[in-house]
C-alpha cells in the first residue's frame, strides 16, 4: 500500500496558520483513519463527528453543505429543489434511514 | 501462488448517523455524460453482489434532468426473488482522486434507500476491504 503517513516533526518553524475546513481531511468516529480524498471531505467529516444533527430527519432526504443542513423533506426532489433554490449548485443529497435495531441490512 | 496489489487510496468507512455502524460507502458526482453542469453528490455503498450499480431515481432524476422512461427496462432481483424494476441509462461517475466512469447504470424507478455501486464499477478499479479496521483500499487501475 503507497498511503504514507509523516512522522510527526519537530517544531523548528512558527507554526502555520490553520489551514481552512475545507481542505482538512474527514475522519471516522470509529477507526480513526483519514479518508482525504473526495468532493465532500468536510460533510463527510462533520456528518461522522456529529451524527446528533442529522437524527431529526430520519425518514428524510437531507441536503448537506459544509457543516449544515440546508435543505430536507421526504422527497427528494423537493429537497433538491429547495436547496438550490437556496444557492447550492451541485447537491449533496443523503437519505437518512429510520433505525430499527430488528433490522439487518443488505444491499439490496 | 502470492499475489500483491498496491493500492494508492485508503478510505476509511462512513458511519451511518443513526446506529453507529461503519459501512463502505463511497461518495461520487453523479452526471449525465452530455450535461456535466447538471450534477448530485451521493453516497453508494460498494456491494461485491450487485451485477450492476442501481442508484435511487428520486434523488437523480429530477436534478440530471433524465427521462427515465426512455431508458431499457429491467428488473432487479434480490434474494427474495424480484425486487423492483429500474431503467438504464448512461451516467457518468466522478470522484476527484478516482477519475471518471461511464456506466451504464440501473436507475431505480421507485425510491431506494440505498445506492449500490456493483461490479460494473469494480470493472475499472481495485477494491479491497478490510473489514475489521473498517477501511478499504482502492487503486485506480482496472
Amino acid at each position: 500500500m503507497q498511503v504514507q503517513m509523516k512522522a510527526k516533526a519537530k517544531k523548528l518553524a512558527p507554526r502555520p496558520r490553520k489551514k481552512p475546513a475545507a481542505s482538512k481531511p474527514a475522519k471516522s468516529g470509529r477507526n480513526g483513519l483519514s479518508s482525504p480524498y473526495g468532493y465532500r471531505t468536510v460533510e463527510m467529516e462533520w456528518m461522522n463527528k456529529h451524527p446528533e444533527k442529522l437524527r431529526p430527519y430520519a425518514g428524510e432526504y437531507v441536503v448537506v453543505e459544509g457543516t449544515r443542513v440546508v435543505a430536507h423533506s421526504p422527497d427528494a426532489a423537493e429537497a433538491i429543489r429547495t436547496a438550490k433554490q437556496r444557492g447550492v449548485v451541485i447537491p449533496f443529497i443523503l437519505f437518512l434511514e429510520k433505525p430499527d435495531p430488528n433490522v439487518i441490512r443488505i444491499g439490496l | 501462488m502470492a499475489t500483491t496489489v498496491t493500492y494508492t487510496r485508503s478510505f476509511s468507512y462512513s458511519i451511518d448517523s443513526f446506529s453507529g455502524e461503519p459501512f463502505p460507502g463511497l461518495e461520487v458526482r453523479v452526471s449525465r455524460p452530455d450535461d456535466a453542469g447538471n450534477a448530485v453528490d451521493l453516497i453508494a455503498h460498494l456491494d461485491t453482489g450487485a451485477v450492476r450499480s442501481v442508484f435511487d431515481g428520486s434523488r437523480i432524476v429530477s436534478a440530471l434532468g433524465i427521462d427515465l422512461m426512455a431508458g431499457r427496462e429491467i428488473s432487479i432481483g434480490s434474494i427474495i426473488g424480484f425486487a423492483l424494476t429500474a431503467r438504464i441509462h448512461r451516467l457518468e461517475l466522478s470522484h476527484p482522486d478516482l477519475g471518471s466512469f461511464t456506466l451504464d447504470a440501473a436507475i431505480s424507478t421507485v425510491p431506494i434507500r440505498r445506492n449500490l455501486l456493483g461490479r460494473d464499477f469494480f470493472q475499472h478499479l481495485q477494491i479491497g476491504f478490510r473489514e475489521f479496521h473498517h477501511t478499504f483500499l482502492i487503486t485506480a487501475a482496472p
